[in-house]
C-alpha cells in the first residue's frame, strides 16, 4: 500500500478542492447525449435507452447551444463527451460533431463500436475525435449474452481494430464486470494486452437502471475484493489498467487502482445535456424532475450553470444519519451522486465494510 | 496495451513508495495500527476463512539443549584522595570477585512437520497466492515483530537464510514488480521442513534533532496538478513529485495529450 500519510494529505486537498468547487464551479466535462436509441440491449446498462422513441435535437439546435457555450465560457479546458444510446445511430452525427470541431471544442465519445469500420473511423478523425471508449464486457459469449446482441463482440473488436488502424492513439476499452464475468479478467487482459489500446478501464456493475432486475449479476463482497486487488496488481506491474471514477474506496485502494482520488464531479465540473435538451449534472443520475436544471431550448446554459445546480453542490451524506457520522465522510461525502437512493436517502453502494 | 510514461510512472510510484516507506512505516505504523485492523488484515481474514491453509497442526517438537555463557566482570576501583588539611594522603580501594555463570536454556527444535513448498515461498498471508497482500503482511511482520502464525514465518523466509528480514521483503517486492521471474527453485519441490523462522524486526530509527522550520503555505490549486480525463483526474505532476524522478520533459508531453472517455455504453 502507498504511504497513508500521503493519501491522507491528498484526500484532504481533494476535500478542500471540492468545497471550493461548490462555491466556484468550473465546467470541464460537458456530456452530450445525442440519442437514447441503441442497437444493443445491455442487461447492465445504467441508462433506460434502447429500442425507444427518442427526442433528439437538430444540428442547428446543437450549433446554437455550442456557440453560446463558447461565447459565455470559452472552449478552453473543456471537453465534450459524446454519449447515448449509441451516438453513431444519429444520421446527423458527423454534422453535429463537425460543428463542435469547427467551433474549437475537444471531444471524445463512448460507443459500442459495432458500427465502426475503416470508413467511419476515418470520418471520426476528420471531425476531430480525440478519444474513444469502447465497451467489451467479457469474453465473446459473455459479452454477447450481456448485451443481448449476437455477434456484438466480433463487431466491436473489428471496430477497435479499425480505430487503431486509422491512427487513433487514445482508444480505451471499458469493461463492466458482473458476478458472472469477473473471473474472465485474466483472459480479457491477455486479449487486450495484444492490442494497441491506450488503457483498460474496469468498472463494476452498478445496482441501478436495468441492473436492479438482475441481482444475480451484482458483485459480491469477495468479488469486489478480487476486483480491486486485481487492478492494483496490474498497475504495480505497470499495466494501463484502471478502475472507473466512481465511489470512494477507502485508504487501502484510493489512488492505487486509478490515477487519482475519488471525487464526484457532478455539478461541480461536469454537466450534461440529455437527448431532449434537458440540462443535468450527470447522465447516470436518476432522472427525476428535480434534477433537471433547465433546457437548452429555452435557457442559456451558462446562466443555468452559474445560478442553479445547487442541489448537486452539497454533501449527500448530510441526509443520512449513518453517513453523517461516518469517519470517512470528509472524503466520501455520500459517495457518487448517481448511486444515491433518493427514496431511502442512502447510498446504493458503499464500500465501507467491504474494502475498509 | 500501450506502455506509456503514465503507466511507467504509476509502477515507479508503487515501487518507490514500497521501498521508501519501509523505515518511516516502521516508525509510524506500530502506534496507528496496533489497535485497528487494516483493510488488508480484514481481507486476509476473509481470504483465510475461504481458503484455509492446509497445515495439519503445529509440528511435533523435541527439546534440545543450548548453552549460553554469561560472564560477570570484576570491577576494581581505586580512589586516591588528596586532603588539604588532614592527613597528607589517603586512598580507598574497592575490590570485587570475578565469576562465570553458565545459563542453560531449552529451545524447541522442530524435527518433523509439514513441508515448506517452494512454489508457495512468499505466501506470507497463507492464501495460496503470492501477491501484494503478502508484501503488506510481510512488511507488517517486520515492523511489529509478530507473525500471523508459525507457517507465516516459514513462508516469509523467502531467501531461506533462516530468518525473516528486510532482505526477504525486498526480494518479494522485486518479484511482484516483475524484476524477479520466480521465487521458486527451478529443480526442487520442497524447500524443507516447516521450522518457522525468527523475525528480524525493523527497529525504529532515531529522529533527527528537532529544528525550527519556517514554512510558507499557499492555497492549494489542483488546477496546477491535475489533468482532467473523462474517467477522473490524473495526477501526472503529482506522481512526478512523489517519485522525484528526472522526467519533467516526459510529463509535459503527457500533460498535453488527451485522455479517454468515460461512461459505459
Amino acid at each position: 500500500m502507498l504511504d497513508v500519510n500521503m493519501k491522507t494529505r491528498h484526500l484532504g486537498q481533494m476535500r478542500d478542492y471540492r468545497k471550493t468547487l461548490m462555491t466556484k464551479p468550473e465546467l470541464r466535462n460537458l456530456f452530450l447525449e445525442l440519442t437514447l436509441r441503441c442497437n444493443e440491449r445491455c442487461l447492465h446498462c445504467g441508462s433506460q435507452c434502447g429500442d425507444v422513441e427518442s427526442e433528439e435535437l437538430t444540428v442547428d439546435q446543437y450549433r446554437t447551444f455550442l456557440q453560446q457555450v463558447k461565447e459565455d465560457m470559452s472552449t478552453s479546458g473543456k471537453m465534450l463527451d459524446i454519449t447515448g444510446g449509441e451516438p453513431l445511430l444519429r444520421k446527423e452525427f458527423f454534422d453535429i460533431m463537425g460543428v463542435a470541431h469547427d467551433l474549437g471544442f475537444s471531444w471524445g465519445m463512448t460507443s459500442n463500436a459495432t458500427l465502426i469500420d475503416d470508413s467511419i473511423a476515418r470520418d471520426l478523425k476528420k471531425v476531430g475525435m480525440g478519444t474513444i471508449s469502447v465497451s467489451i464486457d467479457g469474453l465473446e459469449q459473455t459479452h454477447d449474452e450481456f448485451r443481448r446482441t449476437p455477434g456484438g463482440y466480433a463487431r466491436a473488436m473489428k471496430g477497435i481494430e479499425s480505430l487503431i488502424r486509422v491512427g487513433f492513439e487514445s482508444v480505451q476499452v471499458t469493461t463492466v464486470v458482473t458476478h458472472k464475468s469477473i473471473r474472465e479478467l485474466d483472459e480479457l487482459f491477455k486479449i487486450f494486452n495484444e492490442m494497441d489500446i491506450d488503457s483498460w478501464r474496469i468498472v463494476n456493475m452498478e445496482p441501478m437502471g436495468r441492473a436492479k432486475q438482475h441481482p444475480e449479476l451484482i458483485l459480491t463482497k469477495e468479488d469486489y475484493q478480487y476486483l480491486f486487488e486485481y487492478i492494483r496488481n496490474k498497475r504495480i506491474e505497470g499495466e494501463p489498467v484502471t478502475y472507473g471514477c466512481s465511489h470512494y474506496l477507502g485508504m487501502e485502494y484510493e489512488r492505487e487502482v486509478r490515477d487519482w482520488y475519488y471525487l464526484c464531479t457532478a455539478g461541480l465540473y461536469t454537466a450534461s445535456i440529455a437527448a431532449n435538451g434537458d440540462i443535468m449534472a450527470c447522465l447516470d443520475i436518476e432522472r427525476r424532475p428535480e434534477f433537471v436544471q433547465g433546457n437548452i431550448l429555452r435557457d442559456r446554459f451558462s446562466d443555468v450553470w452559474n445560478n442553479k445546480f445547487q442541489i448537486f453542490r452539497r454533501d449527500l451524506s448530510d441526509d443520512n444519519p449513518t453517513c453523517s457520522k461516518c469517519d470517512q465522510k470528509e472524503y466520501c461525502h455520500g459517495d457518487s451522486y448517481h448511486s444515491w437512493d433518493f427514496d431511502k436517502n442512502e447510498p446504493m453502494l458503499c464500500f465501507k465494510d467491504i474494502l475498509f | 496495451m500501450k506502455k506509456t510514461i503514465r503507466t511507467v510512472l504509476t509502477a515507479a510510484m508503487f515501487a518507490s513508495a514500497n521501498m521508501a516507506a519501509l523505515p518511516s512505516s516502521a516508525v509510524g505504523e506500530t502506534d496507528n495500527q496496533a489497535n485497528e485492523p487494516t483493510a488488508s488484515e480484514v481481507l486476509t481474514e476473509v481470504t483465510d476463512s475461504r481458503k484455509p491453509m492446509p497445515i495439519y497442526g503445529p509440528p511435533e517438537v523435541m527439546s534440545t539443549m543450548s548453552t549460553t555463557a554469561q560472564e560477570t566482570f570484576t570491577t576494581t576501583t581505586t580512589t586516591f584522595m588528596h586532603s588539604l588539611y588532614g592527613p597528607p594522603w589517603m586512598f580507598t580501594t574497592t575490590e570485587s570477585t570475578t565469576s562465570t555463570e553458565a545459563v542453560t536454556t531449552t529451545m524447541p527444535e522442530v524435527l518433523y512437520g509439514p513441508p515448506v513448498y517452494y512454489k508457495l515461498l512468499g505466501d506470507v498471508n497463507l492464501d495460496q497466492q503470492i501477491d501484494s497482500f503478502d508484501a503488506i503482511a510481510l512488511r507488517r511482520m517486520l515492523v511489529t515483530g509478530k507473525a500471523q502464525n508459525f507457517a507465516s514465518t516459514s513462508y516469509g523466509d523467502i531467501n531461506r537464510d533462516g530468518k525473516v528480514s528486510i532482505a526477504d521483503l525486498l526480494m518479494l517486492q522485486r518479484y511482484l514488480l516483475g524484476e524477479l521471474k520466480t521465487l521458486n527453485s527451478e529443480t526442487e519441490y520442497i524447500a524443507g521442513i516447516m521450522r518457522g523462522a525468527p523475525i528480524e524486526k525493523i527497529e525504529k530509527t532515531a529522529k533527527p534533532d528537532d529544528k525550527i522550520t519556517t514554512t510558507t503555505t499557499t492555497a492549494y490549486d489542483p488546477g496546477n496538478d491535475l489533468i482532467v480525463t473523462l474517467y477522473g483526474i490524473s495526477p501526472i505532476k503529482d506522481i512526478v513529485k512523489d517519485i522525484r524522478g528526472d522526467i519533467e520533459a516526459g510529463v509535459d508531453a503527457i500533460a498535453d495529450s488527451n485522455d479517454t472517455t468515460s461512461q459505459e455504453k
